[in-house]
């Protein structure tokens, strides 16, 4: 079964059209990044996805349900950029409270692993609001990964982190074996975390293929001025 | 430099069509004044205290310097005078604060005798907008404490002009207007330079307000481990109680969002001393008196007390958590509800001591004990939804304004304002208590069940940049 399907999905803001009979797919399983120039329509895909818009029209679908079904919601995690946990609740609260939401079982020990792990551990009282802004994303990633998602959006999950902590969500995404969607500006990232690509710009896909496919278009420069050509090229 | 910093700090904090709007309401005000003619003095004075301990109370606990974030970032390190700097951030601040003086008082203007109208009167207008205006700077980077003891100090000083009093800021409806006069004037010439020395260093108070703000820690943690989905949106929104700051009435209020979590067993015994207070109160002048004055103040303070615990409602929701967690319609419901419900019960021991109250024959009391019970919950609900239907505003930030004041945004407050006209129409009779109880309650469960509403409400927060 396919994991993601985006089917000739329309979506405007008023009169700012933001998709254009986008369309692609992903297998389970599948890890690919999502590449675009600003404004090309990644976050309002994201958020598609994740049940928080309608398409105007076309389709879009989490392993066979709607986005916004319960079959969908209870097997996808989803990191918007720049995220924001519940400013007056302290850490542990934060991913108990949406532990008990999603019903994930064995809360505590759960959240104790991710409290090790991000090394959010001395910091499980605090109160968001007084966290920095690197330790809100390590959170925000606990929050998205808490209840072992099938399917995994996530938008620049690697901002603001440093790098030790940059490779422990590296290791850590690739351990999971979710099919993923990432959406990102920065090539190492892509390459790092994902095996496919799919380039849109104005709300449509440019092109789609493996990243050692897009590697090979051309040895001679680096893989960021290939992809800015094919950006170029569609504005 | 002074005009174009001006143009830029008012233009950025407030929309065009506000500004606008606020000016007709200011150009009406002044004109009207002059044609009206007085009314009966008597009934108004007890309101003019009133309001004006309300303002007090609200610039001083609820004060914030209108910035935004991108002052702090970009306006603070730029290489302007200070000076100019602090006078255009106040006047500002006295759009965003000092101008509900005459919003809120003015009304009460053609109530003064004619004499006092075209002397004193604004005279006292004005020192009284500086005066809060100045407060609520100053207040800023104040401990909560602190500027608990400034707001009690000035509502006993304020009430006192009701004991006769005549050094009192409400000295003018004593008779003493010159005292009154001169006790407003006194506080402005003492405030505002406070105020603007702050200004001047905005960037230090910015900073410090928000690490004194609140501690990091919270103290103690709520445990949602094993609870069901719809017990875990109850622990956290019914047991306990939220306030967030800032209202917005044509400009008016606060420039920063703060938001304070208060468990509601902790509140309970508060509320509970408050109410017994009011039961005494109301025995006591009950046998002499008209109470329905008294359950009238009561009535509007717990308005405002729901307001104040309706705005951060959507605006600390968080969309991609709770909302992609479970059905996200069933999810605004229940934590709808569920803030209904603790305001309920945080009002509950003064409905309980309305019934009391009743039961000892005091007329109007079971009217209020409707009002308290049934009108302020369901209004609390009609307040949220309205809120998010109109113009949703996420709250990301502490001490910083969220967004513009905009026009829209003052329809936010429309709600609260239906609900102080109906807590006045409850308390004149039983019947209309009923009937309008009986709407409120069809009213606020109809919206909240209504799927079709939840759809544009959940829309319009991702519109609007909910994250």
């Amino acid at each position: 079964m396919e994991a993601v399907i985006v089917e000739n999905v329309y979506k405007s803001y008023g009169r700012v059209i933001a998709l254009r009979g986008l369309s692609f797919r992903l297998n389970q399983g599948d890890r690919c990044a999502l590449l675009g120039p600003n404004g090309a329509g990644k976050s309002t895909t994201l958020k598609i996805l994740a049940g928080l818009l309608k398409p105007d029209s076309g389709i879009a679908s989490i392993m066979g349900s709607e986005p916004s079904s319960i079959q969908a919601r209870s097997i996808l995690g989803y990191l918007p950029e720049d995220p924001s946990p519940y400013r007056t609740l302290s850490v542990r609260e934060n991913l108990e409270y949406i532990a008990a939401l999603r019903r994930v079982p064995d809360t505590k020990e759960r959240v104790d692993r991710m409290l090790d792990y991000l090394e959010l551990r001395e910091y499980e009282k605090s109160k968001v609001s007084k966290l920095s802004r690197g330790n809100v994303q390590k959170l925000s990633l606990a929050l998205s990964l808490l209840h072992e998602p099938k399917v995994i959006l996530l938008d620049e999950p690697l901002n603001y982190l440093d790098i030790p902590t940059q490779e422990k969500v590296i290791f850590l995404l690739k351990r999971m074996n979710s099919t993923m969607l990432v959406s990102t500006h920065i090539m190492s990232v892509a390459e790092r975390l994902t095996e496919q690509v799919v380039v849109i710009a104005k709300g449509n896909v440019i092109w789609k293929g493996g990243m050692d496919e897009l590697r090979g278009i051309s040895k001679d420069e680096p893989v960021e001025s290939i992809v800015a050509r094919m950006m170029t090229n569609a504005s | 430099m002074l005009r174009s910093l001006l143009k830029f700090v008012l233009l950025t904090r407030f929309s065009k069509a506000l500004l606008a709007f606020i000016a007709f309401i200011f150009v009406y005000y002044v004109l009207a004044f002059s044609e009206f003619s007085a009314h009966n003095f008597y009934s108004a004075r007890y309101l003019v205290v009133l309001f004006m301990i309300f303002l007090f109370v609200l610039s001083t606990l609820g004060g914030g310097i209108a910035i935004l974030k991108s002052d702090r970032d970009f306006l603070f390190i730029l290489p302007i005078p200070r000076r100019d700097l602090a006078v255009a951030l106040y006047t500002a601040q006295l759009i965003s604060m000092g101008l509900a003086v005459f919003f809120l008082l003015g009304y009460f203007y053609p109530f003064f005798p004619a004499a006092i109208r075209t002397s004193l009167l604004p005279l006292d207008i004005v020192a009284f907008s500086i005066s809060i205006t100045s407060l609520s700077i100053i207040s800023f980077s104040l401990q909560f404490y602190r500027r608990l003891l400034l707001a009690s100090f000035l509502s006993v000083w304020t009430a006192s002009a009701m004991l006769g009093l005549r050094l009192s800021p409400a000295g003018i409806i004593t008779g003493g207007e010159y005292l009154g006069s001169l006790s407003l004037v006194a506080l402005a010439v003492t405030t505002t330079p406070l105020a603007l020395k702050q200004l001047s260093s905005v960037e230090l108070e910015f900073m410090r307000s928000l690490i004194r703000a609140s501690s990091s820690d919270v103290k103690k943690q709520t445990d949602f481990a094993g609870l069901s989905p719809l017990r875990a949106i109850f622990s956290l929104n019914f047991f306990t109680v939220e306030f967030s700051g800032r209202m917005n009435t044509a400009g008016f209020g606060g420039g920063g969002y703060r938001s304070v979590r208060v468990r509601l067993v902790l509140l309970l015994p508060i509320m509970s001393l408050l109410a017994a207070l009011y039961l005494l109160l109301m025995l006591k002048i009950g046998t002499f008196a008209d109470v329905s004055f008294i359950t009238a103040i009561a009535s509007i303070y717990m308005i405002v007390f729901t307001l104040f615990m309706s705005l951060g409602v959507l605006g600390n929701e968080r969309l991609w958590l709770g909302f992609t967690s479970v059905n996200p319609f069933a999810y605004l419901r229940y934590v709808v509800a569920a803030r209904a419900l603790s305001v309920a019960s945080m009002f509950s021991p003064f409905a309980a001591a309305d019934i009391v109250l009743s039961l000892l024959g005091v007329r109007g009391a079971i009217n209020a004990a409707l009002l308290v019970a049934v009108v302020l919950p369901c209004n609390f609900i009609l307040v949220v939804l309205w809120s998010g239907y109109v113009s949703p505003v996420q709250i990301k930030e502490e001490g910083s304004m969220p967004s513009q004041f905009n026009l829209k945004q003052t329809l936010n407050v429309l709600p609260a304002l239906v609900s102080i006209a109906l807590a006045s129409i409850v308390t004149v009779s039983l019947i209309f208590a009923v009937i309008i109880s009986l709407v409120m309650l069809l009213s606020a469960f109809v919206t909240l069940t209504n799927k079709r509403v939840a759809e544009i409400i959940i829309r319009k927060m991702v519109d609007n940049g909910f994250v």
